[in-house]
Formats: structure tokens, C-alpha cells, sequence
């Protein structure tokens, strides 16, 4: 990019970083935006622990607080990034940073989250657990 | 990462710009905030803003342009709405710039909350 001088105002113009043609669905999502009340939440995606579900609406768990919010895990696991976040049952969506162990019981394993919740990784949804497992 | 290099008196600094925090306007200068340190250059805003990644930097305001990766809350307001910083900082999202507010909450997929504005 060319420096910007207090002088120089002439000569080519270089396209460098304002292309101002970027598609919003290329961004990787990296802030969940969370309506409360009348504030906007940006959530860094990185902060959230897990994700669950209360009543009609989706709680979502970073690491002291939770705030909630209205919309479905479905579309949820939609926007996030598949390689971080997993839903494991019907009802929980994990960050797999926060895994601290993967438990066997039966038929289904167990997370432990490093905030000590237990969830099952029902056998429903073997199949993201399959896409974990062959990732790492 | 992108680098921009900026003419400062007689230094030639390179900025990071993913790390430039706000730019404010101050008369005919424009100061640079980043990580803490400023830096003032006699550019105007409007020039600035063509050269910034206009996804990641958004006019809110006639003097000021921000990060969107600072921002850690928006309360919505009548007309103008409030913008925090995740250092605490407020500024105000003037309702002249709605239309860049409109463009980026659209970043955001499941924004049903962008109905609100």
C-alpha cells in the first residue's frame, strides 16, 4: 500500500486493502450477535463455551456469564465455524476447545466441559461425533 | 495481517491495521488510535476510509471511523444508538451512517436483531 503522505497526493492509486466488493458471507463469522433488551451483544465467538437451550430460546454459556437469546440451534450450527463447534444432542451445541474429557458409557459418551457440565454426545448425533474424531 | 504505512512528522510508521482501534477526526488531522498509542497525520477521514478495509472499519460518525472488532456493544436508541468499545469507550452511531451500521450488522447472519434499526 502506498504510504499516506501529508504531501503526496498524485500518482497511481493502488487497490490494496479496500476492495470494497466483499461478500459479508465470506467472513468467517468471529462475533455472535446477540440482541438483549436494547443492546447488541457482539459475542467473540471464541468465548463461548457451550450453547443450550431454555425453554424457546438458546442460552448461551461464556465462561462466568450467559446471556440470552432468541433463535435455534439449527440455524445457530448454520453460521459457526464446523471445525469448533459441535452440537452434540438435540439441545447443546459445545466449542470443542472447552472438552476435558470424552467419557465412554454404554452406548454414548459423555463431554466434560472444563466448566465441569456433563453432556451427553448422543448416539443421534454419532455423526459430528465421527467428523471430531476424524479431524484430530 | 495488512500494514499501512503512515507519514508522521518526519517518521514513517507502519500500522498494523487489523490493530488500529478508532480514527478520529481533530480539525483538519486525523488521529489514529491504536493499542493504546495515537498517532496524528494531517489525512481526512473520508480519504482514510476509502484506504481501510471497509468490512472491517465503519464511519459511525463525522469524526470517526471505527474498528468493528472493538466493538463489544451497541444500545439502540430512537435515532442514534450507542456504541461500546471493549475498553468501555462510547461513541455515537450518528443516524447519518445507519446505512453503514445496516452493512454491518448484515455480517451477521443471524441478525434478526437488524429488523430493530
Amino acid at each position: 500500500m502506498r504510504p499516506l503522505s501529508p504531501v503526496e497526493t498524485t500518482g497511481p492509486r493502488t487497490t490494496a486493502a479496500a476492495p470494497d466488493s466483499t461478500p459479508a458471507s465470506l467472513h468467517r463469522i468471529d462475533r455472535l450477535l446477540v440482541r438483549e433488551r436494547d443492546r447488541l451483544l457482539f459475542l467473540p465467538v471464541d468465548e463461548i463455551d457451550w450453547i443450550g437451550t431454555d425453554r424457546k430460546y438458546l442460552r448461551i454459556h461464556l465462561g462466568d456469564r450467559s446471556v440470552l437469546m432468541r433463535g435455534s440451534l439449527t440455524a445457530l450450527n448454520r453460521i459457526l465455524d464446523p471445525g469448533k463447534f459441535y452440537r452434540i444432542n438435540r439441545s447443546v451445541i459445545i466449542n470443542i476447545e472447552r472438552i476435558n474429557e470424552l467419557r465412554r458409557e454404554g452406548r454414548h459418551f459423555t463431554v466434560v466441559l472444563k466448566d465441569d457440565t456433563a453432556w451427553i454426545w448422543s448416539p443421534r448425533y454419532r455423526y459430528t461425533l465421527k467428523r471430531l474424531l476424524s479431524a484430530g | 495481517m495488512n500494514y499501512m504505512p503512515v507519514h508522521i512528522g518526519r517518521r514513517l510508521v507502519i500500522l498494523e491495521v487489523e490493530s488500529i482501534d478508532w480514527i478520529e477526526a481533530d480539525g483538519n488531522y486525523a488521529v489514529i488510535h491504536q493499542a493504546g498509542k495515537t498517532y496524528t497525520l494531517r489525512k481526512s477521514l473520508r480519504d482514510l476510509e476509502t484506504r481501510l478495509d471497509r468490512w472491517t472499519f465503519f464511519r459511525i460518525g463525522r469524526s470517526v471511523i471505527l474498528n468493528r472488532m472493538r466493538i463489544k456493544e451497541l444500545r439502540i436508541g430512537r435515532w442514534d444508538h450507542q456504541v461500546v468499545l471493549d475498553n468501555g469507550k462510547v461513541f455515537t452511531w450518528g443516524r447519518r451512517y445507519r446505512q453503514n451500521l445496516r452493512r454491518m450488522l448484515s455480517l451477521h447472519p443471524e441478525g434478526r436483531a437488524r429488523c430493530a434499526l
